[in-house]
């Protein structure tokens, strides 16, 4: 396995001169957000700039399409696709819209479609693959309650998976959960809605057992 | 409408908290995003040239001609005696001469556009005792970070690898350690337009 950093706040861009120090804000949802000027710097051409969004963005990307395919190869890829894909379409990035909710647009999109390709195969579940300390003994709990909760996740239909996490896990508002998804404020709600009730009740029994 | 459990449940505040766990990143993540940009860029470069010029044979054997005489003069490659020493560092050698700058071979070909398009093996080095890994990235291997790995010396802390180039004028650079943006220290330098960052350049003629 080849080395990993690990996911920070703080950024320092190493991969192309010059090197660009960043240090994000948190929205009203404590989730991390970025500089704006990184964004318009990103967006004018700045390679450091954008190696900045890039290692800001990474971990939280990853972390969401983890859980929306359940496999790390595919969330790999998916992860580096929407980056990509965000550099073709940086020109094109509307300032009003914010950068996170234009991002995991992109993403969900990616997520989707690869989900296409998903269903063609057996769902291999990665949890293992995600932060772990291998310096400590596993807390075989932890792990099982992990892969429960993965297993849970991953019952869910999508929409309701990909709502909840939207939510819950990125802390963003119903409003950008809209502009992302493409679906109403309401809908969205009942999907959190649902997918809470299917998780709490399935691992309730997991916890009974 | 009520949304329900936005705080106060406990069960979904422990899912949550366990889903909030941020995986871990490959070191060379950024690296492999920017390389793909890079290459995308030069794919669409490539196509956008190609739609715009139609050249036409006589034409391009004289590019050709131009870009061979053009690359030797920027690297200063043509051997002046052959015992002049190599420069260091220099992306150029042809199968089997180490560090040495000879006229790249060339296999036999037809015509010339099979001698524009046949691959030149180039050996490109790095100097860099300390490095844990160094690949290679550029135009020719579309600036994948894992395709072209080189060899260490574990006597000099020397880097390298025989690469097959096709003809031509072609950027690059190194990647240190999955992740340092690393120029060659010995060949001429150009600065991308679009991005603002420097490139190796590497120029592989033809006999």
């Amino acid at each position: 396995m080849m080395a990993a950093r690990d996911a920070r706040e703080e950024s320092t861009v190493t991969s192309g001169p010059p090197s660009l120090r960043l240090i994000g804000g948190r929205n009203g949802r404590g989730m991390s957000t970025i500089d704006m000027s990184i964004v318009q710097r990103a967006k004018r051409g700045d390679r450091a700039a954008f190696a900045a969004l890039v290692d800001f963005y990474y971990a939280r990307s990853l972390r969401f399409a983890v859980h929306m395919l359940g496999n790390g190869q595919d969330a790999e890829e998916a992860v580096q696709d929407t980056f990509v894909r965000v550099h073709g379409a940086l020109h094109r990035y509307d300032e009003f819209d914010r950068f996170e909710s234009w991002l995991f647009r992109i993403l969900a999109n990616r997520c989707r479609t690869m989900m296409g390709r998903e269903a063609r195969r057996s769902r291999v579940l990665v949890y293992g693959d995600l932060a772990q300390d291998r310096g400590t003994p596993p807390d075989v709990e932890a792990i099982v309650w992990r892969e429960e909760i993965q297993a849970a996740l991953a019952a869910l239909p999508n929409a309701q998976r990909e709502a909840f996490l939207l939510r819950h896990v990125e802390g963003l508002e119903y409003e950008e959960m809209g502009r992302i998804t493409g679906a109403g404020v309401s809908a969205l709600k009942m999907r959190v809605k649902r997918a809470c009730e299917f998780l709490r009740l399935r691992l309730a029994e997991v916890e009974r057992a | 409408m009520h949304d329900i459990n936005e705080e106060g449940d406990e069960m979904i505040s422990r899912i949550v908290a366990e889903l909030k766990t941020l995986p871990p990143v490959p070191a060379d993540a950024t690296a492999r995003v920017l390389a793909r940009v890079d290459a995308a860029r030069r794919s669409e470069g490539t196509s956008r040239f190609g739609r715009r010029f139609s050249i036409s044979l006589p034409a391009a054997i004289g590019y050709a001609v131009a870009a061979t005489l053009a690359g030797f003069l920027i690297r200063g490659a043509v051997p002046r005696h052959p015992s002049e020493p190599t420069p260091r560092g220099i992306a150029s050698a042809p199968v089997g001469e180490t560090l040495g700058i000879r006229t790249p071979i060339v296999p036999a070909a037809a015509n010339t556009r099979a001698l524009e398009e046949a691959p030149v093996k180039v050996q490109f080095v790095l100097e860099a005792p300390r490095a844990k890994s160094v690949t290679v990235v550029g135009d020719f291997n579309a600036w994948d970070g894992s395709r072209t790995p080189l060899d260490r010396d574990s006597t000099t802390g020397v880097w390298s690898a025989l690469v097959d180039v096709h003809p031509g004028r072609h950027v690059y650079a190194f990647l240190v350690d999955g992740k340092t943006w690393t120029l060659d220290p010995n060949a001429p330098r150009t600065k991308d337009l679009d991005y603002g960052t420097t490139q190796s350049v590497l120029m592989v003629g033809m006999r």
